[in-house]
C-alpha cells in the first residue's frame, strides 16, 4: 500500500479534522446505519436465542482454543504439511515481508494479485513488496479503489467507506479514462476488465485466513467479489497470511463462526463465496496452484495471552460489527484512529500490537457505552479492556517484553489528585453525604437554572478539563436533593401511610 | 529464519499461558465445550429441506429450476444456454455431464476444455454438478476432488449448477462433516452462495464484480 495512515498518537486532531468534513460524515452516517439495520434483520432470521446460543458457543470454542494455543496450532502445522503445504513462521511484520518477498522472488513473479487481508495490511506488505520491484495488485473492488487513490482502508470490510461514488468516478476517469458521470456498475464493470487481466498474469497469488482448522490442516477465505477465489486457484503458487490466533480445532466448528461472521459484519446469511483449502492441488490435471505456502504471524500477538482480558482481544473474528455500532467511529470513520484496525476493537487491538505509549490516545476514543461489546459476535468485552488499557496509560504497564516500555505517558499530576479526591470521598457514606452537601453549596456560584452558566464559563477559562467538556456540551449542576435523601423520605411515607397517617408537610 | 521463529513463537505463547496458569487459571480444551445448538432443519424431511433451500437462495436473484430425471436436466441446461445465447460453454469433467454437449453440431454450442484458463476468459457459460446443497444457507458445496469445476464455476458470467434432490443437506455442520473422508478435508471445498456481489462504491449492490454474473440450478432426480 503506498498511502500512509494518519499517526496513531494524534487521534485528538485526526477526529477534529474528521469532524469537519460532511461528506465523509455522511458517508459514514449512511453506512453505519445500513449495516446496523442489516445485522439486526439477519439476527431475527435466526431467531435471537440461538444467535446467543451461537454467540456462547463461538466464544466458548476460542477461549478453549487461545487457551491451548500452542497445541492447536502445531496441529494445524502439521496436518497442513501432510498435505503438502509449506509452513513459515514470522516473528514480526518485517519478518513477515522479507519472507513473503523472497517466497515471490523464488516463485519468479513479477506481479503478485492479493485478495483483502488485514493481517497484510498490519504488516504493509504492499509497499514491502513494491519496494522488492513486484507489482502488488489489490483485487478486492474496495481495496483496489484505495489504492488507486494511494490512500488505505478506513473500514475492515468495506475498505472504501469513505468514499462517494463521485469521488471514485473521477478517480477512475483519472486512471482509466472511463466517463466522470458512471455509476456504480459501471465503474464495477471497468474495474472487472481491469482486474481480470492481472489475475491472468499473475504468477503469485497473496490471501489471508479467516479461520486455520487444527483437525484438517485446512484454511477457509469468506469474501462476496471472487477476486479471493480467483486469488488462490489462478496463479501457480498461493501464499495465505495467518496471525496465530485464527486457528479453531475442529472443521465443523467452522459451522459456527460462519453463521457469525457474515451475519454481523455485512447482516447477509452468508457471504457469497467461502474457499475452504487444504494443501496445493496434487493431481496435476486439477485446477488451483501447485504451491501452497502459509505464513504463520506473531507480529506482538502472543504478549496478548497471559491476562483473560487481554486475551479476549484474540477471539476477534474480524467482522467489524463494533464499527458500525460505535458511537465514535460513526463520528470519525476508520482514518482518524490511524491504525489499520480502527473502531472499538482498533482502540483495543493498536495500543497492544504497537504499545499503549505509542497509541495511548485509543483507549480514550470511546464513552464506554458498550455497543461494542452488545454486537460482539464473540463477546468481547471491550469497554473492560478499553479501560484496562487506560489503566496501563496512566500506571505506566506495559505489557512485559514490551519494546515500547520507554514511551508510556504517566498520568497527569492534576489528574492523580483529582481522582485520589474522589476516590476518597466516595468510600465513606458520610463523606460522600457531606460532600455531596459542600458541593451543593459551593455549586450556587456557578449554576443557573439547574445548568453551570455564564460564571461556569469563566470557571472554565480558568480550570481547562472542565471547559473542555463545557465547549460543546451543556453541564447540568447537582439537583437540590440527592436520590437517597427523597429514597429516605419515602420510605417514611410509606411508613406513615401503612400506620393510617397522611404524610404531610415535611420536607418537600 | 523462518525455524528459529517457529521456536521463538511457540515459545513465547507457551510462556504466557503457563503465566496465565499459574494466574487467574484458563478455561479446559475444546473436548470440554458443548455441542453446537442444534438446527431446526435437522428434523426436516426431504421436501422441506427443498423449500428452505430455495427460499434462501432465490431472494439473492437465483433461478432455481426443478426437473425429473437427469435426461430433463441436461436437456433444460441446453435451453437456458441458448437463451442465454451462450456460444461458447465450458463444461466440468462429470460423468454426468458427459452427454451435454456431445451432441455438439445438433446443440450449436463450442466446447471449452474446463481446465484451459486462458479459453475460460472468453467462454460464456461454465456448467457443473454441485456435490451437495445446504438448505439452512442456500448454498452450494463443490468438492474439487470430485470433479474439475474450480475455475469453470468462477471464469465465465453466466454459471449453470446440477443438484441431485437427494443431496440437500439441512445445515452447514452436516455439509462440511460429510465433505470428510476419513478426517481428510478436499483440496479446496467452496460454497457458493449466489452470484459474485460487491457493495464497495456507497453500499450500492452490484452483481458479477469479478466472478459470475449469474447463477443458476438445475434440480433433478435420477
Amino acid at each position: 500500500m503506498s498511502g500512509s495512515q494518519l499517526p496513531v498518537e494524534r487521534f485528538d486532531a485526526n477526529a477534529r479534522d474528521a469532524l469537519g468534513d460532511p461528506v465523509l460524515r455522511g458517508a459514514l452516517r449512511r453506512a453505519t446505519d445500513l449495516f446496523g439495520e442489516r445485522r439486526r434483520a439477519a439476527i431475527d432470521d435466526v431467531g435471537a436465542d440461538d444467535f446467543e446460543a451461537l454467540r456462547d458457543h463461538a466464544r466458548a470454542i476460542k477461549d478453549a482454543t487461545l487457551a491451548h494455543l500452542d497445541v492447536h496450532l502445531e496441529r494445524f502445522v502439521a496436518q497442513a504439511e501432510a498435505r503438502g503445504a509449506k509452513v513459515h513462521w514470522a516473528r514480526t511484520g518485517d519478518e513477515a515481508c522479507e519472507l513473503l518477498a523472497g517466497l515471490c522472488a523464488g516463485a519468479g513473479a513479477k506481479t503478485v494479485v492479493k485478495s483483502k487481508s488485514m493481517t497484510t495490511e498490519e504488516i504493509e506488505l504492499g509497499a514491502a513488496l513494491e519496494a522488492h520491484g513486484l507489482r502488488s495488485i489489490e483485487t478486492d473492488l474496495g481495496e483496489w479503489i484505495i489504492q488507486q487513490a494511494g490512500e488505505v482502508p478506513s473500514h475492515i470490510i468495506v475498505p472504501a467507506i469513505h468514499k462517494t461514488k463521485a469521488q471514485i468516478a473521477a478517480l477512475f476517469a483519472d486512471k482509466l479514462g472511463t466517463d466522470p458521470e458512471a455509476d456504480e456498475k459501471a465503474l464495477t464493470a471497468a474495474a472487472r476488465d481491469v482486474l481480470r487481466r492481472e489475475f491472468a498474469a499473475a504468477e503469485v497469488g497473496i490471501s489471508g485466513v479467516n479461520f486455520a482448522v487444527a483437525e484438517t490442516g485446512s484454511i477457509l477465505i469468506l469474501e462476496n467479489e471472487g477476486n479471493a477465489r480467483f486469488t488462490t486457484s489462478l496463479p501457480k503458487v498461493h501464499i495465505a497470511v495467518m496471525g496465530i490466533e485464527k486457528v479453531v480445532p475442529r472443521f465443523e466448528d467452522l459451522a459456527v463462526f460462519l453463521k457469525l461472521l457474515p451475519r454481523s459484519g455485512t447482516g447477509q446469511h452468508l457471504t457469497s463465496y467461502q474457499s475452504i483449502l487444504t494443501g496445493p492441488k496434487q493431481d496435476p490435471s486439477a485446477d488451483g496452484p501447485e504451491e501452497l505456502h502459509i505464513v504463520v504471524l506473531d507480529n506482538g500477538r502472543s504478549r496478548f495471552l497471559d491476562q483473560a482480558v487481554t486475551r479476549a482481544s484474540l477471539a476477534c473474528i474480524r467482522c467489524g460489527a463494533c464499527l458500525n455500532a460505535c458511537p465514535v467511529y460513526q463520528q470519525v470513520g476508520g482514518h482518524a484512529y490511524g491504525s489499520v484496525y480502527p473502531g472499538p476493537i482498533g482502540a483495543v487491538i493498536t495500543p497492544q500490537l504497537v504499545g499503549v505509549g505509542k497509541a495511548s490516545q485509543l483507549p480514550y476514543a470511546s464513552s464506554l457505552c458498550g455497543a461494542c461489546r452488545e454486537v460482539c459476535p464473540v463477546r468481547i468485552d471491550i469497554p473492560a479492556l478499553l479501560l484496562h488499557l487506560r489503566q496501563e496509560v496512566t500506571e505506566g504497564h506495559e505489557p512485559s517484553g514490551s519494546p515500547f516500555g520507554a514511551q508510556r505517558r504517566p498520568a497527569k499530576r492534576g489528574e492523580r489528585l483529582g481522582f485520589r479526591l474522589w476516590s476518597f470521598g466516595v468510600r465513606g457514606r458520610l463523606r460522600y453525604e457531606w460532600g455531596s452537601a459542600l458541593a451543593r453549596f459551593g455549586q450556587r456560584l456557578v449554576v443557573r437554572g439547574g445548568y453551570v452558566g455564564k460564571v461556569g464559563a469563566l470557571l472554565s477559562r480558568l480550570a481547562p478539563p472542565l471547559g473542555a467538556w463545557t465547549g460543546t456540551r451543556d453541564l447540568r449542576g447537582l439537583a437540590p436533593r440527592s436520590f437517597r435523601a427523597r429514597w429516605r423520605q419515602e420510605l417514611r411515607h410509606q411508613e406513615l401511610r401503612r400506620q393510617g397517617l397522611t404524610p404531610s408537610g415535611g420536607e418537600r | 529464519m523462518s525455524r528459529a521463529a517457529r521456536e521463538t513463537i511457540l515459545g513465547a505463547i507457551r510462556k504466557r499461558l503457563r503465566e496465565a496458569r499459574l494466574g487467574e487459571g484458563l478455561p479446559e480444551d475444546r473436548d470440554a465445550v458443548g455441542p453446537a445448538p442444534r438446527h431446526r432443519l435437522l428434523d426436516a424431511d426431504a421436501e422441506q429441506l427443498l423449500t428452505a433451500f430455495r427460499a434462501r437462495i432465490e431472494p439473492l436473484g437465483v433461478l432455481v429450476h426443478e426437473v425429473g430425471g437427469l435426461d430433463e436436466a441436461l436437456e433444460l441446461v441446453r435451453a437456458r444456454l441458448r437463451d442465454a445465447g451462450a456460444r461458447t460453454v465450458a463444461c466440468s469433467d462429470a460423468a454426468a455431464l458427459s452427454d451435454l454437449l456431445s451432441r455438439e453440431l445438433e446443440a450449436g454450442f463450442q466446447a471449452v476444455d474446463p481446465g484451459d484458463s486462458e479459453a475460460l476468459f472468453g467462454a460464456d457459460a461454465g456448467v457443473c454438478c454441485a456435490q451437495a446443497g445446504i438448505a439452512e444457507t442456500g448454498s452450494l458445496v463443490l468438492d474439487a476432488d470430485r470433479e474439475r469445476h474450480r475455475l469453470v464455476s468462477l471464469i465465465p458470467p453466466l454459471h449453470i449448477a446440477l443438484l441431485h434432490r437427494d443431496r440437500v443437506v439441512p445445515d452447514l455442520a452436516t455439509a462440511l462433516r460429510d465433505a470428510l473422508t476419513e478426517g481428510r478435508a478436499p483440496t479446496a471445498l467452496t460454497l457458493i452462495t449466489g452470484p459474485s456481489r460487491t457493495a464497495d462504491i456507497e453500499l450500492k449492490l452490484v452483481v458479477g464484480v469479478h466472478g459470475p454474473k449469474a447463477l443458476e440450478i438445475v434440480v433433478h432426480g435420477d
